[in-house]
Formats: C-alpha cells, structure tokens, sequence
C-alpha cells in the first residue's frame, strides 16, 4: 500500500514536471518544402527553392526541407532542427533520407541536419563546408535568399551526384508470417472457446469423453514446445478444467459427481481443520463421504492485480498540402549535419 | 431440477482471476520494453564508437601545431584508454564523461592558436567531432527516454513481481552527462 502511495506520488509529481516544459515549446507546422516562418524570403527565392526540391524528391525520393525562424529559444538551434526533422519526418520512412535546412535569423545560425540515410554521401565535414563557403558569405551580409538557394544546391548536388552511381532500390519486404502476437490472439481465442465449452458441459453436468478432453487439450502441449511462455498461459487454465473434469466421476454409471464440503472443525492458526466430502451422483444417486483435513491457516498477505499499462505504437501520420508538396514521407535523423554562426 | 453444486461457481472464480492475473502481469511490456532500452543503448555505442575512432585524427593535427600541449593529450589518451576497457553500462557512461571532458579542454586550448583554426582539414575534422558530439547528445536522450520508460513501468506494483520471478532489471542506468556538456563542443572560427 505504502508502494501504491509513493508511486502514485511520483506520477503525479512527473506530470507537474512535465507539461509545462511540453507546454513552453510550441512546434509549427511546415508549411510546404520551403517553410519562412521569418518572413524573410520573396516569393521568387521560395518558388526556385521549390522547384529544386521538387526535382531532388522526384529523382531521388530525398526530401529537403529549408525553414527559417527567428530564434530557436529555448532550445539551441541544433535541437531545434534534430527535433523538427523528427517531428515532421522529413525523407521517406525507411530510408530516414531527409535534410533540414535551419536558419535562424536572429540566432544567426545555420544549421543542416541530415537524416541517417544520407549521413553517409553529406558527412558533418561536406556540411560544414558547404556551409562556410556557399551559405555563410551571403548571410553575413543578410542575403538570405541567395545563401539557401546556394547552400540548397549544392546539398542537391551531392544526393543528385550520389543516386546516379548507387541503386536506390532498397525496398523492405513485407512478410505475412504468424508473429508474437498472432500466435498469442490463437491461443487467446482457443482457450475461450475451450472455456465455454467447458463451461457448458459442466452447466449441463456432462462428464466429456476422455478422446475429446485428451484431442482439445494437446494443441495447448504443442503449443509449449515452440512458443514461448506467454502464449502457453492460455492453456493452463484449460488443461486444468479438463482435469477438474475428469475428476469425480460416479464409479457406477461415469457421470460427473455433485460435491459438497461440510466444514466439521475449521482450520485455525494453531491447527488443522475437518471437513467432510459427500459426492452424490445425480442420475443415479450413488453416495460417498470422505473425510478430509483442510490445511493450517497461514498468514498472507494478497495483492489485487491489475492490468498493464500498454503502450502506444509510434507512428507516421499523413500531411497534405497545395502544389507538389506532398507531406514529408517519415523519416527520422540522430543529430547527424553540421552548423555555423556567422 | 438438478441443484448445481457451489463448488463449481467457486472454481469458475478462481479461474478467471488466475486468467486476469496472468494477463496483468505486464511480462510482454516488459520484453518490449527492455528491448527497447537495448537498441537505444548499442546506438549510443555506435556514435561513442565513431567519436573514439575519430578522436586520434583530431590529436594528430592539434600535435601538429601544438606538440607541447603535452598534458591534455595525456588525458585524451587516458579517457580513450579507460574507454576501451569498460565493460558494463555504468563504467562507458563515466569513460564516456571523461572523455568528453578531456575533449572540452583539448578545443579550448585551440582557440589559441590560430593558424590550427585556419586550417581546412581542421575544420573539416571540427564539424565531424562537433557532429559526433551532437549524435552522443541525440541518442542518449532516446537512451534515456527508453530507460525512462522501462524502470516507470518496472515499479509499478503487478509489475515488480514479474520483473523479481523472471529476473529482469530493476532498474536501468540512466546516461548522465557530463558537466557542461549541455551543447556541442564549438570553435569559433570566425575570430
């Protein structure tokens, strides 16, 4: 109980801890390839962007998406660009081949973040350098427009460069074989079934033929030898129903016997109990006592239980918008890119 | 009419509490859980692996310029030393510190001299250390998230049991960084 206390105690604490830091950091929305959200790119500088990243995406499936902001506070613009590439999954899923374009005008930084897929061809150091020599000139004289289109296409340039020589082809094949979980839903809705079955055999007090007990309750053995523990739990409870049912048959005509306990002397703390057993057979009336000693009372203590708390399944989630952007495809980056002040 | 007998509702009981038991008992999440806490933990390895392996091209070229500096490639030796002898989680995490540590000293003492800072090839070098350094950062929070999320999900009451019977982790070590180690290392090469 003390456990239950502190531990409720703690979440509490933790979502105190965190929704406002959740809460501070507002992430936008792209607003296509090209996302100004400073306000400082002209309609031309955005429409060639565009079209740059338009022709990269339908060559070579990479995505490059270019964003300015005004400052990346509180985080640092490395964080923000590795969290934004993330959120919006630039490059397609799979093959995480997206780039993020960061500028951060009043920060004066630019960042690029590279998704894994192209860590390899853009290294941190061809980053670095496109940065210093085709981007960081023009920025330092506040020509924005002029240093991401330089800077975008020479990023182009080396994905262009690199699908022409290498195969791009590298599609995941979709297998359709029994998993974890679908061995574990067939043993799920077999042990249900086996249950009812049970079930109403007993409600109908029908002893079953021991070739069917014996056939129904074998898959559940099968199954102990190729899945692991939790799927065999399922037939647990099965096999031991079919015990139960098989037990206390009427000697005479092997119809299931009534039971009934009557406690003679209850179990105590410092002895054991008496009690006696009648088995009545209910169709034709065959009788039995046994007598029975109930074992010492101990002292336990008993835990409810509960189920787990699931988890979620992380997830793409599908965007649209006008022109040929068509939504960022899924990727995912590790903080892969270089940057620069200027 | 047959009087159904009052053991039989008893067993159902106990049946179905047996069953709910065993389904709450949280052992899947576990296993998915634990595994994630794994994956997140070899990808920081892989980006510790790459800082280790680049960290060697890095003394060259600072020896080069700054032979005398013979202290801190001292400890650069020593870190990458104490790196390649941990074995477990919690002695790569303090190795890890360490060296980024010596690293840290190592960029300040760049700063003064500045033809190193002129040279390209140190640069180039400089955005692949700073990478790296951003990478270590990157994943080691997912480290963290996925450790976060195991030792919450390990305490919690049906939960421990499992994790004592089937002698799970009680808990995960969580990857603390170094002091000051909040962004990348950066040399200013505008200077």
């Amino acid at each position: 109980m003390v456990e239950k206390t502190v531990l409720s105690f703690l979440c509490l604490l933790g979502w105190v801890l965190i929704l406002p830091i959740q809460a501070q950091i507002q992430y936008p929305e792209p607003q296509g390839w090209v996302s100004d959200f400073a306000n400082v790119l002209t309609p031309q500088v955005r429409e060639e962007l565009n079209n740059l990243i338009t022709e990269v995406e339908k060559r070579t499936t990479a995505e490059i998406a270019v964003v300015t902001v005004e400052s990346t506070a509180p985080l640092t613009p490395k964080q923000y660009a590795t969290e934004l590439l993330n959120r919006w999954k630039v490059g397609k899923k799979g093959k995480d081949n997206g780039v993020l374009i960061l500028l951060a005008v009043k920060d004066r930084r630019i960042e690029i973040e590279t998704g894994y897929g192209v860590e390899g061809i853009l290294p941190d150091g061809k980053v670095g350098e496109i940065i210093r020599t085709y981007m960081v000139p023009y920025f330092k004289n506040n020509r924005w427009g002029e240093g991401l289109i330089t800077g975008t296409q020479q990023i182009a340039r080396v994905i262009l460069e690199d699908t022409q020589t290498s195969p791009t082809s590298s599609k995941k094949v979709e297998r359709w074989l029994p998993t974890g979980g679908f061995l574990y839903l067939i043993g799920w809705i077999y042990f249900i079934f086996w249950i009812f079955y049970l079930v109403i055999q007993n409600l109908r007090n029908r002893a079953l033929p021991l070739g069917i007990l014996a056939l129904l309750t074998l898959p559940g053995l099968f199954y102990l030898f190729f899945a692991f523990f939790p799927f065999i739990i399922p037939f647990i409870p099965g096999a031991w129903a079919s015990i139960q049912n098989l037990r206390n048959r009427c000697p005479r005509c092997g119809n299931r016997m009534l039971v009934q306990k009557n406690t003679l002397r209850p179990a105590s703390y410092a002895s054991m109990g008496l009690r006696e057993v009648v088995y009545t057979c209910p169709v034709c009336g065959y009788h039995e006592v046994k007598m029975e000693t109930t074992p010492r009372l101990t002292r336990t203590s008993y835990y409810g239980s509960y189920g787990g708390g699931s988890f979620g399944r992380f997830g793409g989630s599908g965007r649209s918008s006008g022109g040929s952007f068509g939504g960022f495809g899924g990727g995912s980056s590790g903080g892969g890119g270089a940057g620069s002040s200027f | 009419m047959l009087r159904r007998p009052y053991t039989f509702y008893k067993k159902t009981f106990w049946l179905l509490l047996l069953t709910l038991s065993v389904s709450g008992c949280g052992y899947n999440t576990l296993v998915e859980l634990d595994q994630r806490v794994n994956s997140a933990w070899a990808q920081v390895e892989n980006q510790l692996q790459r800082r280790s392996d680049l960290i060697p091209n890095l003394v060259n070229i600072v020896k080069g310029y700054a032979g005398h500096e013979k202290e801190i490639f001292q400890n650069i030796a020593n870190a990458r030393a104490a790196m390649m002898n941990a074995k477990s989680i919690p002695e790569k995490i303090d190795a890890s510190n360490q060296m980024e540590t010596s690293l840290r000293q190592l960029l300040a003492v760049v700063e003064n001299y500045p033809q190193l800072k002129a040279d390209a090839t140190f640069a180039r070098l400089m955005d692949e250390v700073a990478g790296t350094e951003n990478r270590i950062a990157v994943e080691r929070m997912r480290y963290n998230q996925a450790v976060e999320a195991y030792n919450s999900y390990a305490r919690k009451i049906p939960v421990i049991y499992t994790v004592k019977i089937f002698g799970f982790d009680k808990e995960k070590p969580y990857f603390k960084a170094a002091e000051g180690a909040q962004t990348a290392p950066q040399i200013n090469f505008n200077r």
